[in-house]
């Protein structure tokens, strides 16, 4: 099973009690999910870590360790190699989504499906009408049983 | 102490007596590593005030300035 966590989904994993902890966790003793992401949405994370220690209280060396730990899950893919890609998803996608689109039209076109796993309903909204497909963080967990 | 029974296929078995290693030490020390990463993991978390909304709000933000990032590496081609 291939998955693409939006930023939201991995930055999920820092909630106390919350279900992405339970899923991260679970697929590192697993490994069932191949999770892979847009090339640069680590770095784009990292330029938001005030804002993420603001609202979570955690320290920096906290934040850091953590999404380390999570982000170590996931393959990254070059801009390069979605990026023909992008005009299509730009057409499919709300304004801010299109590199999680374009990252499964590549995919896609190498015969893997992979599906986006956010909670952003407008994303996921969108994704009902292409060829793409969106799964919430609930959806996934019920299918590896979770929950 | 306790025993734990894994099942593993053929090949990896044979693949594995090829090796001189005790591999009860292996996998024990593998589960211990993962188990306490873990549990770190956990601590720290319980400690965090994120909210569902927060994450969401969060997350808007990064996508918003990743897109804007591959927009500017498209125009600057």
């Amino acid at each position: 099973m291939i998955i693409i966590p939006d930023a939201n989904s991995v930055i999920s994993a820092l909630i106390k009690k919350g279900k992405a902890l339970d899923l991260f966790e679970w697929n590192d003793f697993t490994k069932e999910i191949n999770l892979t992401a847009p090339e640069y949405l680590s770095i784009e994370i990292r330029n938001n870590l005030p804002l993420i220690m603001g609202k979570s209280t955690l320290s920096e060396f906290e934040v850091i360790w953590l999404l380390e730990k999570i982000e170590s899950q996931i393959e990254f893919i070059h801009f390069s190699k979605f990026e023909k890609f992008i005009p299509k998803a730009i057409k499919i996608s709300p304004p801010d989504d299109f590199q999680y689109v374009a990252l499964a039209l590549f995919l896609k076109s190498k015969g893997i499906d992979a599906r986006i796993l956010s909670n952003d309903k407008e994303l996921l909204e969108a994704l009902t009408k292409s060829e793409i497909k969106g799964v919430t963080l609930h959806g996934l967990l019920k299918e590896i049983k979770l929950v | 102490m306790v025993e734990l029974r894994i099942e593993i296929s053929d090949d990896l078995k044979r693949r594995m007596s090829d090796l001189p290693i005790d591999w009860s030490v292996i996998i024990a020390s593998f589960i211990n590593k993962k188990v306490s990463e873990w549990r770190e993991f956990r601590t720290i978390v319980s400690k965090s005030r994120l909210t569902e909304e927060d994450a969401l709000e969060i997350g808007r933000k990064v996508n918003k300035d990743l897109a804007k990032r591959y927009k500017e590496l498209i125009s600057s081609k």
